[in-house]
């Protein structure tokens, strides 16, 4: 305890105008990125704060609006729809997308011919336009016998047309599979990044001791990985908790607000109704429920030391 | 260090919010207004890009402009009007000077102080008295007016002359043999289905668009989506008896006669596809579009006719929309003058003299290169008959596709015009929407339980009147 005293009260002497003059030309090759972040995150984040407790008119503030406004959006009808379907969104982006990226890498990782081209068909998907990929998805998921998928099934396997996303309890699996199949290539090459930084030694040591692949990936890959993994896990849910395009995109937050998000709510009140305030609400609603989650999880999941 | 950061980081922050996003949003024109001053305008009623036909009549309106007015330059910016785009230009003040927007948006766009008031200059060029009332009152408040309606349409029944004829569903004349009930569009749907493969009938279910639709035909089934209680308190009528036979019937279409399109969540743009492309048989649309399908989707322009929306057991309504022209509200009393002037060279102008006739008849001329329909007019904004008889007068010289086609629809609509419900109608709309989707995917949906759900979703909003 003392020791930790000790030790802050140091750093806090070492904050001293000798390192700042030292430091300074750090701190002037980083005042770029800091004020682009002021303007661009920082001050929109402070003002979504502050239109959140305002009355609004359009974009002007007209008065001090206390608690009323988290009041109607906690009692609007569709918030807990949304709210409960970005559970669900989250929940299945973990069940169909959370192993595709650790699977693909640890592939990719293994194979020794090609490699190249195979990082490059993986991360393909990331390079085509969102709303392009979307409208794609759309295209194949037509219901009916006009569907390109459903015209295949009718046509190879004699199976029904499909309702796909019209079918309330598969719509959001679905729009996961499309946001997976976008997304999984970058983070696959974060994952392949972390792979190759496993040092070969200990998969030559653990061959030399006659450990199969199994043993292996239990007791290198996966430890090697770790770290990496315990990160992306809440990064996804994060990332997962704002997702927007793919139900505007493809479903209109339909059928019967199956496929309502959070973000998408606070998207309609801002822009169909000009409701900034109300749009902050759901904004700053969804970042505490995040800090909330993220503070809980990296408290209990620790990182493990490599 | 820490602490000089925070408080750069504060001072940051603090300088920003007070200098804004929001930079004029409540800065009002100062200038004097000088009509020959040196002038430019941004118009966003300017053609798109893929319409060469209207590219070629504003190409002429641009020499008229340059002639009469050289001070003005215009700089052409289409746009077409949805308010997810247009509120952030607005706030940003980089919205167009002169832009068209449904009747659906005026309130919200006046209240929010996004457009110009206009009243003295509406009055000046005359529109104030040679305006349908009811048509100029849908963009007046407290007295004000802030804009300038273009067309109204009633919405109506289109006909695919193509599949009414492959499905046997025209008389000896030629003439769609077009469904007067409810019961009759089921069975004309059916036959058409039953004869060419294609869907008999659409409807829109999402973006609102499904519920908008839904109004009118509950209005037919009989419904009152809202109303004054006895202590004058606004309730909604979302779950009503004629409401709920409506939502049956959809569902009906849907499951029983199974004549609506496999994709259930499609809106109104898309109504206009699978019409244009000879998918579907018979969608509602708006009785200002008549060109659109041949226009965007290339239909051949004898292939329409159009009928009123069928009689129900509550009557036979026409929802009545249009739209104006609303004019940026950062505009400058010259960029305002500028935008009525333009008015007048469009055509747009209540008096009746050569310019105007000459330069609806040049657009005429162009629609009918383009083999676009020319005839058929929607519902008309102008109070002044010799006007109305004047541009009337040109249509009949130029008319390019059978009017009798055409005939059913106007024999009845002015008998048959409502206007939108007078509240909340997008929050009415998407409750609507919801309980549509869910008849339209779910075979054993109930419409009753979806529009009780309905019905106390919106009456949240309605309490706040």
């Amino acid at each position: 305890m003392k020791l930790k005293a000790k030790a802050g009260q140091e750093a806090k002497k070492a904050w001293t105008l000798s390192r700042f003059t030292r430091e300074f030309g750090g701190w002037v090759f980083m005042l770029p990125s800091l004020v682009l972040f002021a303007f661009f995150v920082w001050e929109p984040m402070g003002y979504g704060v502050v239109l959140s407790f305002s009355k609004l008119r359009a974009f002007d503030i007209v008065g001090f609006a206390g608690l009323d406004n988290y009041k109607y959006v906690l009692n609007h009808p569709y918030f807990q729809t949304a709210l409960i379907n970005t559970v669900k969104y989250a929940f299945w982006s973990l069940i169909i997308g959370y192993m595709v990226p650790i699977i693909v890498s640890t592939v990719i990782n293994e194979v020794v011919h090609l490699q190249r081209f195979f990082k490059f068909v993986s991360y393909f998907p990331s390079l085509v336009p969102g709303v392009a990929a979307l409208l794609m998805w759309q295209f194949l998921l037509t219901p009916g016998d006009e569907g390109l998928i459903n015209s295949v099934l009718l046509e190879v396997f004699g199976i029904e047309p499909l309702p796909f996303l019209q079918n309330p309890s598969w719509t959001i699996p679905i729009l996961i599979i499309a946001l997976t199949w976008k997304a999984a290539g970058s983070t696959t090459m974060v994952y392949l990044a972390s792979l190759q930084s496993i040092n070969p030694e200990l998969y030559e040591a653990a061959s030399l001791d006659g450990a199969g692949v199994w043993s292996k990936i239990r007791y290198i890959t996966i430890p090697g990985i770790y770290n990496t993994a315990r990160l992306m896990l809440i990064m996804q849910i994060i990332s997962i908790f704002q997702i927007l395009y793919e139900p505007m995109v493809m479903t209109g937050g339909g059928p019967s607000n199956a496929s309502l998000s959070l973000m998408f709510l606070s998207y309609q009140f801002a822009f169909d109704k000009i409701q900034f305030h109300y749009a902050s609400v759901v904004g700053i609603i969804v970042s505490l429920i995040l800090l909330v989650l993220t503070a809980i999880y990296l408290k209990f999941v620790k990182p493990q030391d490599s | 260090m820490k602490r000089f950061l925070l408080i750069l980081m504060a001072f940051l922050i603090a300088a920003m919010l007070a200098t804004g996003c929001n930079k004029d949003a409540s800065s009002k024109p100062t200038e004097e207004l000088d009509p020959d001053a040196a002038v430019t305008i941004k118009v966003g009623i300017w053609a798109k890009d893929s319409d060469a036909a209207g590219l070629q009549a504003w190409e002429n309106y641009k020499n008229v402009m340059a002639e009469n007015y050289p001070n003005i330059t215009m700089v052409p910016e289409p746009y077409s009007y949805s308010a997810d785009t247009f509120i952030p230009m607005a706030v940003s003040g980089t919205a167009p000077n002169i832009f068209l927007c449904p009747f659906t948006e005026p309130n919200r766009l006046i209240t929010n102080n996004f457009v110009a008031d206009v009243t003295s200059l509406a009055e000046r060029y005359g529109f104030k008295d040679g305006m349908v009332k009811e048509m100029l009152e849908v963009g007046m408040m407290d007295g004000k007016i802030y804009g300038i309606p273009r067309g109204g349409y009633a919405l109506s029944l289109f006909i695919n002359m193509d599949l009414f004829k492959q499905a046997g569903l025209v008389d000896s004349e030629g003439l769609p043999i077009y469904p007067k009930t409810f019961d009759e569009l089921a069975e004309t749907a059916k036959t058409i289905k039953q004869k060419t493969g294609k869907s008999g009938f659409a409807l829109p279910s999402r973006d609102r668009q499904g519920g908008w639709q839904f109004s009118n035909i509950a209005w037919n089934f009989g419904a009152k989506l809202q109303y004054q209680d006895e202590s004058g308190k606004w309730k909604n009528g979302l779950n009503s008896d004629g409401a709920v036979a409506a939502l049956q019937y959809y569902k009906k279409l849907k499951w029983e006669y199974d004549v609506l399109p496999a994709d259930s969540l499609i809106n109104y743009e898309k109504l206009y596809q699978l019409f244009g492309t000879g998918e579907v048989g018979m969608i509602i649309a708006g009785s200002d579009s008549f060109s659109r399908p041949v226009s965007s989707y290339g239909m051949n322009k004898d292939s329409i006719a159009v009928a009123p929306i069928p009689a129900g057991p509550g009557g036979q309504y026409s929802l009545l929309g249009g739209n104006m022209f609303m004019f940026s509200h950062n505009s400058t009393p010259n960029q305002l003058e500028a935008c009525f002037k333009l008015l007048k060279v469009i055509g747009m102008t209540p008096d009746v003299n050569d310019d105007m006739l000459k330069s609806i008849e040049e657009d005429i001329l162009v629609r009918l290169q383009n083999n676009i329909p020319v005839g058929p007019q929607s519902l008309n904004v102008w109070s002044n008959s010799e006007r109305v008889n004047a541009e009337q007068k040109i249509y009949d010289k130029y008319t390019n596709v059978n009017m009798k086609l055409f005939q059913p629809f106007y024999d009845v609509v002015n008998k048959t015009l409502k206007a939108e419900e007078p509240y909340y109608c997008q929050d009415m709309y998407s409750a609507l929407d919801n309980a549509i989707q869910e008849c339209l995917t779910n075979k054993d949906a109930d419409p009753k339980a979806q529009l009780d759900k309905a019905a106390k979703d919106f009456q949240q909003f309605l309490d706040q009147v």
